[in-house]
């Protein structure tokens, strides 16, 4: 195979990766401080991507439709926090399973009755349309580039809020115990509250920016929710680093498995998951 | 530890017997929608056992439930139907050997872990019959002929006859309710209930969890599969979002909405839901909001599910335990 | 006759904390062996590294003939050690009488049984008894555990545990939280249990371990500090230094 095809898709594949990263770090620091499974944060991502296609269209520019979609996306995780994530705190997971299920169908039902079946296309912005010619067959979208970028500066900001700030530590800790962090004075609710609003952010913004690249149509929430499970599982719940690494490895398995084995690339993921899995069930940095 | 109000037993009962005589007075899209309804049951009250029976939360159950529907549409010859002596052991066989190689991953997890886990295998198994073109992408597949009852060449059953197949699949209805009893009374049953309430107890025993864990998996998938075999034979069609998690959900659904503490609560669920489920679509296009409502009303307010409402001296009782 | 239970050099390591270092552990059969020494001292890991529910880092341990260290915890239970734990650890929802069955179930050859009521079984019936009677609480049968007070779920929690007639038990603070009426019930059943069983002990109630102890290893610091017969631990000076000394005792 011609290496500058493969480079191409390794590209590709740690794009993906980057995206799955925003998305299923969400997810992870929800399960591992709030202790909650919330099936519709794949909705968030949903909701970003509808906003990307419904701002762009009424101002014109994906920016703007960015710079307004993401306080947007902010207050509703807020509001979901507040209104139904706060009820299943103390609750089982199987409620919280039905219940954030019930909020699928309803946002899910919602974006139906707003947008219609259709798909949707989002225009990139000017100064990243087109692509970078390599050879006479050869060429590399800018826009790609450019959500590679984004997404490397966000990782490199939540790294260093993370690792570099209290509240990144504060947020470490309550992801590893949640009780001590309590008993320590930390106002574990206020923390709570803030991780699920920035995940719900940092999904719709997921959502945003990756709109040019695949189009918006219903179901891309639950879809990307999915393979987001898959890189929590191998990465290990609570795990930032887990997240990343298991991201990576995902979003390479599937853009090469689609190139390998297309006709099964769906399946590439859950064959490494489980493989992964038969050697490590707690995932990769789990906490067995 | 079955806790099932005396009163609703005896509504039970006297409900299977109003179904027995359905057929001779009914529309023919009530005997459908009844012949529906109860295979529905047959998958929750499997779902049931490992939710309520081993404490097992699965979200990709319908996996086995479309895989029994899948194998007797695939193995069902083109041009002739398939006999159900052999199609119907194959259909189980299949399931129990889909649960076997999923569960012998997945129990050796737990809570969050088991719960994505499954979800993901039924995702899994949902693409994999999406994408493959022998078993008809994503439109699915028909089932040609139903299966044949015969015996000694002779057919003693007709399948085709919509009140024989309701017939039949109240007769595996109630058969799988008290199967599922007896297990429950039985030595294993009684080491899965112990492994629902403590777990790391039944190990200090001498228990192997995992393996009672694992089979309780398997029995459950099936019966999952036997319910997708009477989904086919009903429909004659199958397709991919069987699999899906939004079916895996709705049974869930189904037995949190009958009530954990009840035997009968996985059936109790699935009458309740698909009813409410027509309900909802007469009255409106939107209805899958009007669903996700209902879900998050009934979770939020009724923590004991339908079964519970009947069972307010049980309730009195552990007040004074305290 | 092999010792009912030994340990050599047996080590557990938590990243640095060394929480149990290098214990060596000899059980004569039939002996009652207390465990003590101050909080943190490593007396539950120990208890947790017999049992299995630990891998140790190092060492090794012996059941009669059979080297268990590694063994899943199920396995080690199968062979012949019962355990108890210091927080109580029933079946809550269950009856006192399917409590002990449960444990008596196990003893089954496998309890892969589909089809006959559990009940039926004579052999796991009369375990369940024997094990009610020896714990003492056959009156309280047919009550749901968690109806039980706080001294009866303790003596429920050895009579779980019973039930698999073990030969070695491990019994982990079996008298946490107890009145004074509750702790010489408790002590009574203990020295019932003497007759047929070798029993491992953690206990801090001093005046229980004095009088029901034929060997006393007193643990400091995840080491044992000494061990020996109640008189001889008694007039120790380093253990009077390190433990009974400053703490109260009993």
């Amino acid at each position: 195979m011609d290496p500058l095809f493969v480079a191409l898709q390794i590209l590709n594949g740690i794009q993906y990766g980057l995206l799955l990263f925003l998305i299923a770090s969400g997810l992870t620091l929800v399960f591992g401080i709030l202790q909650v499974i919330n099936l519709a944060h794949g909705s968030f991502y949903m909701i970003g991507a509808y906003l990307a296609f419904w701002l762009t269209a009424r101002t014109g520019s994906l920016w703007t439709a960015i710079a307004i979609g993401l306080p947007l996306a902010l207050v509703l995780g807020l509001i979901v926090e507040r209104v139904m994530i706060r009820l299943l705190y103390a609750r089982d997971h199987l409620t919280q399973v039905l219940l954030t299920y019930g909020l699928i169908l309803v946002f899910n039902e919602a974006q139906r009755l707003l947008f219609g079946n259709d798909v949707h296309g989002v225009a990139a912005p000017e100064i990243f349309a087109g692509s970078i010619r390599l050879t006479d067959t050869l060429s590399y979208p800018i826009y790609r580039l450019a959500v590679s970028g984004v997404c490397l500066a966000l990782v490199l900001v939540m790294y260093l809020v993370i690792q570099k700030t209290r509240l990144g530590m504060h947020i470490r800790a309550g992801a590893v115990d949640r009780e001590t962090v309590q008993l320590l004075g930390i106002n574990i609710q206020a923390l709570s509250t803030f991780v699920f609003a920035a995940g719900a952010g940092l999904a719709a913004l997921a959502g945003m920016i990756a709109a040019p690249l695949s189009s918006v149509y219903p179901g891309i929430g639950e879809h990307i929710l999915i393979i987001c499970f898959v890189v929590v599982v191998i990465g290990g719940i609570g795990s930032i680093k887990g997240a990343f690494i298991a991201a990576l490895l995902v979003g390479l398995a599937d853009t090469f498995g689609k190139v390998l084995i297309p006709e099964f690339s769906s399946v590439t993921v859950y064959a490494v998951m489980a493989v992964i899995l038969l050697w490590r069930p707690q995932g990769l940095f789990g906490r067995a | 530890m079955d806790r099932t109000p005396r009163l609703l037993t005896i509504l039970a009962l006297l409900a299977v017997v109003v179904l027995a005589c359905l057929p001779q007075f009914a529309e023919r899209y009530t005997i459908q929608l009844l012949t529906r309804i109860m295979t529905m049951a047959i998958l929750a009250m499997s779902l049931g056992l490992l939710v309520s029976g081993v404490g097992l939360v699965s979200l990709g159950h319908a996996a086995f439930f479309g895989l029994g529907a899948y194998v007797l549409a695939l193995a069902s010859p083109a041009n002739e139907a398939a006999s159900v002596w052999w199609a119907l052991p194959l259909v189980i066989g299949a399931s129990a050997l889909a649960a076997l190689v999923i569960g012998a991953l997945a129990v050796r997890t737990s809570g969050i872990y088991f719960i994505m886990l499954t979800l993901a295998f039924g995702q899994m198994l949902f693409y994999l019959f999406h994408d493959a073109k022998f078993a008809g992408g994503s439109d699915g597949r028909y089932l040609n002929f139903r299966p044949a009852v015969e015996f000694m060449g002779q057919e003693i059953l007709t399948l085709n006859d919509r009140p024989t197949l309701f017939y039949v699949s109240l007769a595996l209805m109630v058969l799988t309710y008290l199967a599922i009893g007896m297990m429950l009374r039985a030595p294993f049953g009684r080491a899965i209930l112990g492994i629902r309430v403590n777990e790391p107890r039944m190990k200090a025993l001498g228990y192997n969890t995992n393996r009672y864990k694992l089979t309780a998996f398997v029995i459950a998938g099936a019966i999952a599969g036997i319910a997708g075999f009477l989904y086919a034979t009903q429909y004659r069609a199958v397709n991919p979002a069987l699999f899906g998690w939004r079916e895996s959900g709705l049974v869930l659904m189904m037995v949190i909405l009958g009530g954990l503490r009840s035997r009968l609560g996985p059936v109790i669920g699935a009458f309740a839901l698909v009813l409410v489920e027509e309900l909802f679509q007469a009255l409106t296009d939107h209805w899958l909001m009007a669903m996700g409502v209902f879900v998050i009303v009934v979770v939020l307010l009724l923590p004991d599910g339908l079964a519970g409402l009947f069972d307010r001296k049980r309730d009195a009782a552990e007040a004074d335990d305290g | 006759m092999a010792n009912a239970l030994e340990t050599e050099g047996l080590t557990r390591r938590f990243g640095g904390l060394v929480a149990v270092d290098r214990v060596n552990l000899a059980v004569g059969r039939g002996d009652v062996h207390c465990v003590i020494g101050p909080n943190g001292a490593g007396k539950t890991t120990l208890l947790n590294l017999l049992s299995g529910a630990l891998r140790p880092t190092a060492g090794r341990i012996r059941l009669g003939e059979k080297d268990i260290a590694g063994l899943p915890v199920h396995r080690i239970a199968q062979l012949g050690l019962g355990r108890s734990f210091q927080r109580t650890n029933i079946f809550p929802e269950f009856t006192v009488y399917e409590n002990c069955r449960l444990g008596a179930q196990a003893r089954l050859p496998s309890s892969m049984r589909f089809f006959r009521n559990a009940e039926r079984d004579e052999g796991v019936r009369e375990r369940a008894e024997r094990a009610l009677a020896l714990a003492g609480l056959i009156p309280r049968r047919d009550t749901r555990a968690s109806s039980l007070s706080h001294g009866e779920q303790r003596q429920l929690e050895i009579g779980v545990m019973l039930a698999t007639e073990p030969s070695v038990l491990l019994l982990d603070e079996p008298m946490a939280g107890m009145s004074a009426d509750e702790t010489t019930r408790m002590v009574e059943l203990l020295r019932r249990l003497k007759e047929g069983h070798t029993l491992i002990l953690i206990e801090h109630d001093m005046d229980a371990v004095f009088a029901l102890a034929d060997i006393i290893t007193v643990m400091v610091n995840g080491a044992v500090l000494a061990s020996g017969p109640p008189a001889e631990i008694r007039s120790s000076q380093a253990v009077q230094d390190a433990y009974l000394g400053g703490d109260d005792i009993g």
